[in-house]
């Protein structure tokens, strides 16, 4: 969906659900994910629908990701580092996925 | 011991920016007055400098000469040493008090207070928010989205995209894409081809001193045309449609209609822009009064000729307080300086009323060019009509019709719909519908939109965890 206009300067290793993934140190994990070709970053905890980025500027709550276990983050806002673990938010809480970790 | 400031300023924003830097700079003689500057981003700009101090070369000939001259004044500011910049900062709570202002911020996960004599909201913009049938579809985001990836990420759209909706912004951007070899299957337009009627005395009106921004409009325009573009105007609604084959549930398809008739457009990507309206969150957060701005259709702090809200203690300015772009963002900065200055009991420097002055004396052609631009880009056709399936409510689910169904059973206002259906009270807390809410019950109750109100801000303002907040601490961090 979106590509890069030059190769990243400093690039990271992250886990989107287990796949490995490349992006660029500090650069939003929304824009590494977009990057990478994942568009639906969570689904709705209403009805179910796949949800993407959509404001990138922190208003609109879509981009919502698990990272290291914690879920309801921002993806347009938390910047993409080396190792980072990030899963897929779901739409209706997981009773195992509160255990943390990924 | 909790962090005190006289003046806390959020947003790094042209306006902020300038303001910061104008307060600081009198005379020699005086101490200048504390001053913090907070930030979501990790450096100042805001949205339309955005990434600017960072920029690499490659990608500025195509953000442009407007931008690129931001940088050595940004710096400039970003480097006085009389200024305490707090980035990646998030405030969750503001607390108005007799003296001042208390804020509860959060910083990389360090939770702490600042206490301010007077706190600026120079929080700026946000998209106008344009319900549309399938609109919750990804592949489709706003045309401020794709921006913040090109200028943040170096990313741009690698298929044919549509781009949908009206104001200054899409032409600007279809030049920053064409530039960027991006390939546009189509731009359709809600507004119509030329000049509205109603716009044509505020053009003539804005052309003294405005004749830089009108000419690179028109010439951005010329440009679209040339690349053979197609562009279709008068779209009076559009469908989003996922594409059945795709996992990720990704855009397939836009329906649009113009007049009679439907079409279909086979796409994976819609960037959508109606305008920009003030970011009013945090000012209704403060319990500020809004009022409705008929000609911006849009709420707004209510402020006094100095930038003054209703809560003393409280100033607002740039495109948060009222949209006039970010030039007029950046002068507001610098004419706001004294006023607020003097409320302290700072006497301000014969440099600053004279800054002051000139700053008033820049605004004035800015405000003939709003007024064109206000005219010429009204919110207007396919996000005007909202059908009854468009989810409103992205984050509840919640449809027009829904809303419909309980402006028929009386419901007062946008805060009574949060009791009827919870809607607005899912994670963005209504930042993106209130206005589409109120819209549609007023068109149900034959009501004026202003006449349904705005929801009431709860605190977080932003999702804090429990983790952070019992690990509140009193220090601030150290500021850079």
């Amino acid at each position: 969906m979106f590509k890069r206009l030059s190769e990243p300067k400093a690039p990271v290793t992250f886990e989107f659900e287990g796949q490995p993934l490349k992006g660029e140190a500090g650069e939003s994990i929304a824009a590494a994910l977009l990057a990478a070709g994942i568009i639906d970053l969570r689904r709705s905890g209403e009805d179910d629908s796949p949800r993407g980025p959509y404001c990138m500027i922190g208003n609109c709550f879509e981009c919502l990701v698990w990272i290291e276990g914690q879920g309801s983050r921002q993806a347009c806002r938390e910047p993409a580092r080396e190792g980072l673990k990030l899963r897929r938010h779901p739409g209706r809480p997981d009773p195992q996925a509160f255990g943390g970790g990924s | 011991m909790i962090h005190k400031v006289d003046i806390a300023i959020i947003g790094a924003g042209p306006a902020g920016m300038s303001l910061a830097q104008s307060l600081v700079s009198g005379d020699e003689k005086t101490r200048p007055p504390s001053v913090a500057v907070i930030d979501e981003q990790k450096d100042g700009g805001g949205q339309v400098y955005r990434a600017a101090l960072r920029q690499a070369p490659d990608l500025a000939s195509v953000l442009g000469q407007e931008y690129q001259s931001a940088r050595p004044w940004l710096q400039e500011a970003s480097q006085n040493p009389d200024i305490q910049f707090y980035f990646r900062t998030s405030a969750w709570n503001i607390e108005p008090r007799e003296d001042g202002v208390e804020l509860a911020l959060v910083s990389a996960g360090r939770n702490w207070r600042l206490r301010a004599k007077r706190l600026v909201l120079a929080s700026g913009a946000m998209e106008r928010p344009t319900p549309f049938s399938g609109w919750q579809t990804p592949g489709v985001m706003t045309m401020g989205a794709a921006q913040t990836l090109m200028k943040d990420a170096g990313l741009v759209p690698d298929q044919p995209l549509v781009l949908l909706g009206s104001g200054p912004l899409l032409y600007l951007f279809a030049k920053q894409l064409l530039q960027s070899g991006v390939s546009i299957q189509a731009v359709l337009h809600t507004g119509p081809r030329g000049l509205r009627a109603a716009a044509w005395a505020a053009f003539w009106a804005a052309l003294p001193g405005n004749f830089s921004p009108l000419g690179k409009g028109l010439l951005w325009r010329m440009q679209l045309a040339l690349a053979r573009v197609p562009q279709v105007f008068n779209v009076a609604e559009v469908v989003a449609q996922p594409d059945p084959q795709d996992t990720a549930g990704g855009l397939g398809a836009l329906r649009y209609r113009v007049g009679g008739h439907w079409h279909t457009l086979q796409t994976g990507l819609v960037l959508v822009h109606d305008g920009v309206v003030p970011n009013t969150h945090l000012a209704a957060a403060c319990g500020c009064s809004l009022t409705w701005d008929q000609q911006q259709a849009c709420w707004r702090p209510e402020l006094d000729e100095t930038g003054r809200s209703s809560q003393s203690q409280i100033w607002a300015l740039g495109d948060g307080a009222r949209i006039m772009g970010s030039e007029a963002a950046r002068w507001q900065g610098v004419a706001m300086a004294p006023a607020l200055l003097e409320s302290l009991g700072y006497q301000p420097s014969a440099a600053n009323l004279a800054r002051c002055q000139e700053a008033q004396r820049r605004l004035a052609p800015l405000q003939r060019l709003r007024r064109f631009l206000d005219a010429q880009f009204p919110p207007a056709g396919a996000f005007s009509e909202i059908s009854d399936d468009t989810q409103v409510c992205r984050c509840e689910a919640i449809s027009a019709g829904e809303i419909r169904r309980i402006a028929g059973l009386g419901c007062s206002g946008v805060n009574q719909a949060r009791s009827f259906t919870r809607v607005g009270m899912g994670p963005c807390m209504g930042r993106q519908c209130g206005a589409s809410v109120a819209k549609v019950l007023a068109g149900a109750q034959g009501k004026p939109q202003s006449a349904l109100g705005y929801f009431t801000v709860r605190l977080p303002l932003k999702p804090v965890t429990v983790g952070d907040l019992c690990a509140l601490e009193a220090d601030a961090p150290a500021s850079g």
